[in-house]
């Protein structure tokens, strides 16, 4: 019997795991997580022959892992180099490119959009529109018709939709922010009681700041108005940290401190993080100190950078996750980003700095700001 | 006496130790007389059993995590060329220039700066040297040793220590001296020039090229020993340590070649000079990162190669198309084929005007062209491989910044 139990989990059906996820997002059971992204790992390595290589190459069979403990997790950089995908991509979402070296973009094949967007908008809902009210969404990140490889215009279109009202618009387009139309938008929000919401990169946060600031024309957006911002300082000429964003935020716009909601996410992964603020949650932590909460569907755990063995809670390590809404690719996934997991989320400390920049050694990091200097003037 | 560290608690100390020094200053000892109690200090210190040095080595172990075997021998690499000749040499070429030239010497590698504290003191100038928070050690030892050697050269040196965040303590010290040495990273030297003129030593990354002819089969283990010892010297954290080599190869099957070798020459080294038990977790997090990018690029076929050691003591990297890269250090090292002259310079461009050493393997010595290149994008020491952690006395560090302005060399 135990092994007739075994054989069916080693081969889950086909057909179904995909369902499983879904129901899993639709209704999550904490007790139930491991044994469905078991059945995830095991569907993956049967069909992604990349992430099936890259576990032999590591000593490791479907058979023989047990816990979720032990599923091999890709680096985030596979998605760079491997085709990660389990047959016919309904859309492929790419990394933003960087601005030295070779143009490589991770792409992340998506078969199912539709758990895509199940987890995507489930987690969202009381993260950010936990008052369950449709409002003008102002999207100052190209939406997915204007940039179909991007996840994040993905995301602020299916917000549009699920969230959004007719007065919704979207200023930006990948040449960047028509920021007159911005201001026309912020301008008649300021002049009405609805409240709005705004969404896209801190980069394009941060443009949208230094125009009014430009103009010296501050914003009172009505009660309740909200900002979600995503990318860090990637992207940004004058990088702004998260209290800097909330800070201007409320000298701009007029937006409430917990209404500035920072969100973590990656092109590789269908989950997402969201600040925890007093508007969604008991936490009320500064900015840049606030934990994160990620959906019931995704685990993290912070692991040993030598090892990769989970580490307790509260300690510092590298960030990997087991996401099932990645049914379609891989789920178990190791970032470069470093942080910490709590009882109720993840507390990130950013991105792995690349060596110490004290000495007369050169850090990469100081490195790559100059080359940065040296193409942005050539 | 000027044998100990003081530890600054307000800004007073470095305003007396400063006048105590140009008091001394003003009646300097010959050049001559500097260079023999030197000479004999560093003699001292190339004694492995001194006493002075197993307690700098002990101390810089305890705060770097370094073994002491690794930081026993990277020290006596750097303390090589003070040699009786070579500092009697530089004495007989000066002129006494009596001041007090202040030091900040960085804490990324111990007795960084040690080239320009012994040029300031045989020119006669008092020295203050404000030690790293990172690396208080080497410099108030050596203090000692010279104290105990000549005290009257003594008591023209103090190394004092405080927070670089103490802004009244750095200007206190760019105000009581006369000229001040910067070695750090460029924000540390930005940050200074902002409070008056500093001779800066900012950041600089080597790199080590070899020619076809010094790969041949009964030289290329002797070769891979002395790129392992310049990678692993310090843990590579140095300005002189290489992040990339650079191979005279059309095809790439040599430089492979040469990336196996030294990989296992890394491997031998590394049981002799162990790697720290535990390095921080940003770099391990670096390290990391580039591996799995190599691990996937070669699964996805590109020519790339990986070579690593179990945890973290080492890793090299072959990658045919990389241009020079920089290292998150700790014995991690990129190898490169280049086709000619035009493929080598083209790799190094990012980072010319940034280089400071290259070790350069060229037994036929037809690379003289990539040679010219390289000291005009800033190179200011060539080594045979091996030697890149012993610069010359009268190295011209940083293009000579210190040399040539401070010295006044009689030419």
């Amino acid at each position: 019997m135990a092994c007739g139990l075994r054989s069916m989990r080693e081969s889950p059906p086909m057909t179904s795991i995909y369902d499983q996820v879904l129901s899993f997002i639709r209704s999550p059971d904490p007790n139930r997580f491991e044994s469905v992204a078991l059945d995830v790992f095991r569907y993956q390595f049967e069909r992604i022959a990349p992430y099936r290589d890259y576990c032999l190459s590591l000593g490791v069979t479907a058979q023989t892992v047990e816990s979720l403990d032990r599923v091999p997790t890709v680096s985030t950089v596979s998605f760079k180099y491997a085709e990660l995908r389990d047959g016919p991509a309904e859309r492929v979402f790419m990394t933003s490119g960087t601005s030295i070296g070779r143009d490589e973009r991770g792409r992340h094949f998506v078969p199912r959009l539709d758990i895509y967007r199940t987890s995507a908008m489930t987690h969202i809902a009381p993260m950010l529109f936990r008052d369950r009210r449709r409002m003008p969404i102002l999207a100052i990140h190209p939406i997915a018709e204007r940039m179909p490889e991007s996840s994040l215009g993905q995301m602020i279109s299916w917000c549009i939709e699920d969230f959004g009202t007719e007065r919704s618009v979207c200023v930006a387009n990948p040449q960047g922010l028509e920021i007159e139309r911005a201001l026309e938008f912020l301008e008649s929000a300021q002049r009405s009681t609805e409240p709005v919401c705004i969404l896209g990169t801190t980069a394009a946060a941060g443009a949208l700041f230094e125009a009014l600031r430009a103009e010296a024309k501050p914003i009172r957006l009505p009660a309740m108005s909200r900002l979600m911002d995503t990318g860090g300082a990637k992207g940004q000429a004058n990088p702004l940290d998260a209290a800097e964003v909330v800070e201007m935020a409320a000298r701009w716009l007029g937006i409430e401190s917990s209404m500035v909601i920072n969100e973590y996410g990656m092109t590789e992964m269908c989950s997402q993080f969201y600040d925890a603020t007093r508007f969604n949650s008991a936490h009320d932590e500064p900015p840049g100190k606030r934990l994160k909460i990620g959906p019931a569907w995704l685990r993290a755990t912070a692991r040993d950078p030598v090892t990769l063995a989970p580490l307790p809670s509260g300690s510092i390590g590298l960030m990997s996750y087991f996401d099932l809404a990645n049914v379609g690719s891989v789920s178990a996934l190791l970032t470069e980003d470093l942080g910490s997991v709590e009882r109720d989320g993840v507390r990130l400390i950013g991105r792995a700095p690349a060596s110490e920049a004290r000495g007369c050694a050169l850090g990469i990091e100081q490195f790559r700001r100059q080359a940065e200097k040296r193409s942005a003037g050539a | 006496m000027g044998s100990s560290l003081t530890q600054c608690v307000d800004s007073g100390p470095i305003a007396s130790l400063a006048m105590r020094l140009k008091v001394s200053a003003k009646t300097p000892l010959a050049p001559s007389r500097v260079s023999r109690s030197l000479a004999r200090t560093f003699s001292l210190w190339r004694d492995p059993n001194h006493k002075r040095l197993r307690d700098a080595i002990d101390k810089i172990a305890t705060n770097s995590g370094f073994s002491a075997e690794l930081l026993s021998e990277s020290l006596d690499a750097l303390l090589l060329p003070f040699t009786a000749q070579s500092l009697e040499s530089f004495a007989a070429r000066v002129k006494i220039a009596p001041r007090v030239v202040g030091f900040v010497m960085p804490g990324n590698v111990a007795g960084a700066g040690i080239h320009e504290f012994a040029q300031a003191l045989i020119t006669g100038a008092g020295v203050l040297v404000k030690t790293a928070s990172a690396e208080p050690s080497f410099f108030a030892e050596f203090a000692k040793t010279i104290a105990e050697v000549d005290p009257e050269l003594a008591a023209r040196v103090a190394t004092i220590a405080f927070n670089r965040g103490q802004a009244e303590f750095t200007r206190a010290l760019q105000d009581s001296c006369d000229e001040l040495v910067v070695l750090g990273d460029d924000a540390t030297v930005e940050m200074l020039e902002r409070g008056g003129p500093v001779i800066g030593f900012g950041s600089r990354v080597s790199g080590a090229l070899i020619a076809r002819e010094a790969l041949a089969p009964e030289s290329i283990d002797a070769l891979s020993d002395s790129v392992a010892r310049d990678v692993t010297l310090f843990e590579q954290r140095g300005c002189l340590s290489p992040h990339h080599v650079f191979v005279e190869d059309e095809t790439g099957a040599e430089a492979h070649r040469f990336a196996k070798h030294l990989a296992l020459a890394l491997e031998r080294l590394a049981r002799k000079l162990p790697p720290p038990a535990a390095i921080d977790i940003g770099a391990t997090a670096a390290i990391r990162a580039l591996r799995e990018t190599s691990r996937w690029r070669k699964m996805a076929g590109a020519p790339v190669d990986l070579w690593e050691s179990a945890g973290f003591a080492w890793t090299v990297i072959y990658d045919s198309a990389a241009p020079f890269k920089i290292s998150p250090q700790y014995r991690t090292i990129h190898i490169t084929p280049f086709a000619d002259f035009a493929d080598f310079t083209s790799r190094l461009e990012t980072v010319r005007g940034q280089l400071e050493a290259f070790a350069i393997a060229d037994p036929a010595e037809h690379l003289d062209e990539q040679r010219s290149w390289l000291r005009r994008a800033g190179v200011s020491y060539f080594a045979a491989p091996g030697m890149m952690q012993s610069p010359p006395l009268e190295w011209p560090h940083g293009n000579g910044a210190f040399l040539s302005r401070v010295l006044r060399i009689d030419e």
